[in-house]
């Protein structure tokens, strides 16, 4: 078995699993999808980040 | 549903009740268990994070939709072909990575992007919080056969091999180098 994993560890690949992911690693090009799902992501942090600060007091 | 009106995300906090949390399929059952028996205590004592979603209006409110947990994990590659490109390539035995290592939502609220959401939110928590303070190349996630199809509309890859693509859970990772 060239993949060992678990679900609260770390992935061992070798052989062919390993040469595959490192190519991946080497000539995979960005992926819109990853890109956009991360766009919407940071949107969502700055929203909690705006909600949790402080409510300015009146003078 | 949208986020921020009709639902929120946040760590997982010790009020909150897990007991009520449906999963559906017996296929799910791990995932219910874990977040039954074990989400909260992997949280308190720094094993694994789990963040929630949780309904922000008065039907749902204080409901846990759903949830996904995050746990520090590593991509060993020790056994792997010598590549020449790019010259040290080879160089690292093992890559640093966040492991998705749960991602549920409750069988009741399916098909309102509050999954897609957590992967989002996820995503962005390894990529604006981890990553730029500590090594980490990839976001990873043992997908179940039938979230392979899920995952890859959120940019994850999966590891293009006959072993991985006929596993049970297949290995899919985000490289955190390239969003």
């Amino acid at each position: 078995m060239a993949i060992h994993t678990s679900t609260f560890g770390r992935v061992e690949l070798s052989g062919k699993d390993a040469e595959r992911f490192q190519r991946h690693m080497t000539e995979d090009k960005p992926n819109p999808a990853a890109e956009a799902s991360l766009a919407r992501g940071r949107e969502m942090l700055r929203r909690i980040n705006v909600l949790a600060q402080p409510t300015p007091k009146k003078q | 549903m949208i986020f921020g009106d009709d639902f929120v995300i946040r760590q997982l906090a010790p009020p909150d009740n897990t007991n009520g949390f449906k999963t559906g399929d017996a296929l799910y059952q791990p995932l219910k268990s874990f977040f039954v028996n074990q989400a909260h205590e992997f949280h308190q004592h720094g094993i694994a994070k789990t963040y929630v979603a949780i309904g922000n209006k008065e039907a749902m409110a204080d409901k846990i939709l759903g949830f996904a947990t995050l746990i520090a994990s590593e991509i060993d590659i020790r056994g792997g072909y010598v590549v020449d490109t790019p010259e040290r390539a080879n160089h690292y035995s093992s890559l640093p990575a966040i492991k998705l290592a749960r991602l549920a939502v409750d069988s009741r609220y399916r098909g309102n992007g509050i999954g897609e959401a957590l992967v989002d939110f996820c995503l962005a928590i390894v990529a604006e919080n981890v990553a730029p303070h500590v090594g980490c190349r990839f976001l990873v996630t043992d997908a179940k056969q039938p979230a392979v199809g899920f995952y890859e509309k959120l940019g994850f890859t999966l590891l293009d091999t006959d072993d991985n693509r006929a596993g049970e859970t297949p290995v899919m990772f985000i490289d955190l180098l390239k969003v």
